[in-house]
């Protein structure tokens, strides 16, 4: 379950403009890590470099010894089907889905039976404590972000990204949120990377990087 | 791979833009079926009235008007045979028999045919209840004409639809019989006049399917007689039907022939092709309608295709618009690790689903519309027509469902080549 990311020479650009560039960068599984920095500097743009969704002008993005910068397209999807889990800030729920199949949805991507992930999903949905027939438009944004958390959870991945995964919560949601991405690290053993300014979450953090004028600084 | 619950989703989404875009398709796909069910229903119930009447000989004019007179009893202006020639054809060694054709009264809505007895029972297959007529105020009626054994029915000069708008005197039997017949204008226009007297209903026939059912069919000598022609017979006589007196013979808009054999019938037909008269098989007359029926189809099904192709692309414009709503959603897809290929399939899906949803709809919409025009008309002509459902029908329905999901891989490609991270935002 557990991911080793490895950075090298990481540079990306934007408008013929360096975004940022990371030399080197060594993250290990079960860490908590926050990507932190004013708006606009790049903290969204380097979580999809590390989840592959974008890839990068140059350098290297080493999951285990695979470059996700060298994969195609297809390779990379498959990848983040299997390895990864993404959070968001808006949980991107499907509203016309109850909550039991908003966390299926990434059974139904791959060539598994979804069937077999009922029980899992039920699970998380319990351990979270959101009912599994529900509108998901009647739930709480805190219920809906935990839909969205078991969600990626589901195909137990090893690294999960988080892009501001508390900034639509009140404190008492984000903070339960916040302890649960921990507990993915620390418990289960998985990468976890967030993209945040929440500072009960930054607070938290195994890791703190802060993204400044392209640079990112290991905050202490 | 199971993109059918995000199909779900999806089309539960906009569930009011699915409905009326399912519902323009279904439509689309209706009128097309309906055209092409009604073309055949028309041809078919055409042939088959047409059935029993092998050649017709009549004087020289528009084969189409003497069709649609003697077979379909619909009201044209056709000019006389003249006597010496119905009664060479009357005895003519070649026919199994022959019946003439006069038309030119009616009795309400129905028009009032005169022929011998011999016929109706031939064109009806024996009668329903009653005997045929056997004197000259006697009538017959078709299985639908409101009258019951033993009624007696008012006959007025002039056809129904001439009767309706008062212009008697348009009435087709005079504009032949000018020359022996000195009604007025004003005689015209009297519906009853003396000349017509009632008539008593002894038979009614067996239901033909064909114009004949609504029609009061009397003796020929009735109609001479009204039209102060004679009774082909000599004065005093007062028998009907068979032999006439060739001096005595009234001119006549029709004989219908039946020969003995295929040979006998083009012989016929040759033989009576001169200066003075016209043969033709009915058959051939309305082989060469449905042949331009058949083009006018054609145009129509090709327009009514292209129709249905600009109704499915303006409906696919549509679709990208309410696609490019639910562009994010696919692009969370996308980043929870599907393929490109899982989302083109769900589009496409999505969008097929309503193609194939109008295409079903719309057959037993376009059946149904076709349906009641069939009914309509055969109400009107008295021609019964079935709306089926065939081959060419569900050929069209196909060919329209095969163009919608060529057409939609239109907003499959475009979401399928959309940026996951432009989507994201």
């Amino acid at each position: 379950m557990s991911a080793h990311l490895t950075l090298s020479d990481l540079r990306h650009d934007l408008g013929g403009e360096a975004l940022f560039s990371l030399p080197a960068l060594d993250l290990r599984p079960g860490q908590l890590t926050v990507l932190t920095g004013p708006s606009g500097s790049g903290k969204t743009t380097l979580l999809h470099l590390l989840a592959g969704l974008m890839t990068p002008t140059a350098g290297r993005v080493d999951w285990d010894g695979i470059d996700l910068a060298r994969l195609p397209e297809v390779a990379r999807d498959r990848w983040r089907r299997k390895r990864a889990g993404l959070v968001f800030q808006d949980f991107h729920l499907i509203p016309e889905l109850s909550p039991l199949e908003n966390v299926l949805v990434p059974a139904w991507l791959g060539a598994f039976s979804a069937s077999r992930k009922r029980g899992r999903a039920q699970e998380l949905l319990a351990r979270f404590g959101v009912p599994e027939r529900a509108r998901v438009a009647v739930l709480s944004r805190g219920e809906q972000q935990r839909v969205a958390l078991a969600r990626a959870l589901l195909m137990e991945p090893a690294v999960i990204f988080a892009d501001e995964p508390t900034a639509s919560l009140d404190s008492a949601s984000g903070a339960a949120v916040a302890q649960t991405l921990l507990a993915m690290a620390r418990t289960e053993g998985r990468s976890v990377i967030a993209a945040s300014h929440d500072p009960a979450l930054i607070a938290l953090a195994d890791r703190r990087l802060r993204l400044e004028r392209g640079k990112p600084v290991e905050v202490a | 791979m199971n993109p059918l619950p995000i199909v779900r989703a999806s089309l539960a989404r906009n569930p009011l833009t699915v409905i009326l875009f399912t519902l323009l398709i279904a439509l689309a796909v209706a009128l097309g079926i309906a055209i092409s069910v009604q073309e055949r229903a028309l041809r078919q119930g055409s042939a088959r009235a047409a059935d029993r009447f092998d050649l017709i000989v009549a004087a020289p004019g528009s084969q189409t008007d003497l069709l649609f007179s003697t077979v379909f009893l619909r009201p044209t202006a056709v000019e006389l045979l003249p006597g010496q020639i119905v009664h060479q054809i009357l005895n003519d060694k070649d026919a199994r028999f022959v019946a003439p054709i006069a038309f030119g009264d009616s009795h309400r809505d129905s028009a009032v045919v005169g022929t011998t007895a011999d016929f109706v029972t031939y064109l009806s297959n024996g009668l329903a209840e009653g005997q045929p007529f056997t004197s000259i105020n006697q009538a017959v009626v078709g299985s639908l004409v409101d009258a019951r054994v033993g009624d007696t029915l008012e006959i007025s000069h002039g056809h129904a639809d001439d009767l309706t708008d008062g212009s008697g005197d348009a009435d087709s039997y005079d504009a032949g019989d000018h020359h022996d017949h000195d009604h007025t204008e004003g005689e015209a226009h009297d519906h009853h006049d003396h000349a017509h007297e009632d008539v008593t209903v002894t038979g009614r026939m067996k239901p033909t399917g064909t114009p004949w059912d609504h029609a009061v069919v009397v003796p020929v000598e009735y109609i001479w007689n009204a039209h102060v022609m004679g009774t082909g017979h000599a004065p005093g006589d007062t028998h009907i039907g068979p032999p006439w007196q060739a001096d005595q013979m009234p001119g006549l808009p029709a004989l219908v022939v039946k020969p003995d054999t295929i040979a006998a019938a083009y012989g016929l037909r040759s033989r009576y092709r001169t200066a003075q008269s016209t043969a033709f098989f009915p058959a051939e007359t309305l082989v060469e309608l449905y042949s331009v029926m058949g083009g006018a189809t054609r145009v129509m099904s090709w327009l009514t295709l292209a129709a249905q192709v600009l109704v499915v692309t303006a409906i696919l414009g549509g679709m990208l618009a309410v696609l490019d709503l639910q562009r994010q959603r696919f692009a969370v897809l996308r980043a929870l690790g599907a393929s490109a290929a899982y989302v083109f399939a769900s589009v496409w899906i999505y969008v097929g689903t309503m193609i194939l949803a109008g295409a079903v709809l719309g057959l037993p919409l376009g059946w149904a519309a076709s349906a009641i025009a069939t009914s309509v008309i055969s109400n009107a002509t008295g021609v019964q027509m079935t709306a089926t459902l065939g081959w060419t029908e569900l050929r069209m329905a196909a060919t329209l469902l095969a163009l919608g999901f060529a057409l939609a891989l239109v907003p499959a490609f475009r979401l399928y080549r959309a940026s996951v991270v432009a989507g994201l935002r």
